[in-house]
């Protein structure tokens, strides 16, 4: 069983996160949210060889991948380490700093979406 | 599956704006835990409530690797030094780093006894339960050393240079 809903982040504590202006400091701390839900969720959630086999684990990932673009569209100025950037991402042609253009990789996040049904 | 270690207090003329407790070579090998942090409550385990009046100052989390799946030596991290032209990253169980932002929680303690010149730091360990884990025996909370540190002003140009208050 998972954990408590009450131990989840909450609000506060991700616009705490988005609002740290040091990538370092940003990367640490987004990684213990990262981290916190694998522990939550529990069971194949919560072991790293076999965490992807739970379908709640491309939603979580989608939701930190979000919060990495959501502090960049805040903090576009801010400096990352050159090794970080300059990184082979193998079997994939590309580099860290190839991957910040998430237009270039075909997707992108709404901020919000609103439906209408004629009729 | 506690750990309770002394620290320093930083000096009472030390006006920080920001406080972090940071863990060095947290282990990682083994089952996923939280790692409750406590301060100056020696007596705080799983059960304690996670409320600032029994010291509760935050937590991080370690998502583990569960034991190892591969054959002998698979997953040993090896220390010997590489060459500067070897880029490859750093072996997946290299021990991790953590960082956990305690400034208010480190302010409380400093409004009490305020001759005291050290205050605890007690690490508890609770650990994921479920189904899918595979029993690991032995504590899985371990790390080599915890440090205070304390900004005076964190938001000043670039990254700040941190006042280290106190190691164990």
């Amino acid at each position: 069983m998972p954990g408590s809903p009450t131990d989840l982040p909450t609000p506060a504590d991700v616009q705490r996160l988005l609002s740290l202006p040091d990538y370092l400091d940003f990367q640490g701390q987004l990684e213990d949210f990262h981290g916190a839900i694998h522990v939550w969720v529990g069971g194949t959630m919560g072991s790293v060889p076999r965490a992807a086999f739970d379908p709640i684990f491309w939603a979580h990932h989608g939701m930190i991948d979000r919060l990495w673009r959501l502090w960049q569209i805040r903090h576009p100025t801010v400096p990352m380490p050159s090794d970080l950037m300059n990184r082979a991402l193998p079997p994939f042609p590309m580099t860290v700093a190839d991957t910040l253009d998430i237009k270039a990789l075909g997707y992108r996040y709404a901020s919000a979406t609103t439906h209408a049904v004629p009729g | 599956m506690a750990i309770t270690l002394e620290l320093e207090r930083p000096d009472p003329a030390d006006e920080f704006s920001r406080a972090d407790l940071e863990f060095r070579g947290v282990d990682h090998a083994g089952p996923s835990f939280e790692a409750r942090l406590f301060l100056d409550n020696p007596n705080a385990d799983a059960s304690m409530a996670r409320d600032e009046s029994e010291g509760y100052a935050g937590s991080f989390h370690v998502f583990g690797h569960g034991g190892c799946f591969g054959e002998l030596g698979h997953c040993d991290v090896r220390d010997e030094p590489r060459s500067v032209y070897d880029r490859r990253p750093p072996h997946p169980l290299t021990p991790q780093f953590k960082t956990v932002i305690i400034t208010d929680s480190l302010r409380r303690v400093m409004q009490t006894a305020k001759r005291k010149k050290t205050f605890t730091v007690t690490v508890v360990a609770v650990v994921s339960e479920g189904p899918g884990l595979r029993a690991v025996g032995g504590d899985p909370l371990k790390f080599e050393s915890v440090s205070l540190i304390t900004f005076q002003d964190p938001s000043a140009a670039g990254i700040p240079l941190p006042q280290v208050v106190a190691q164990h």
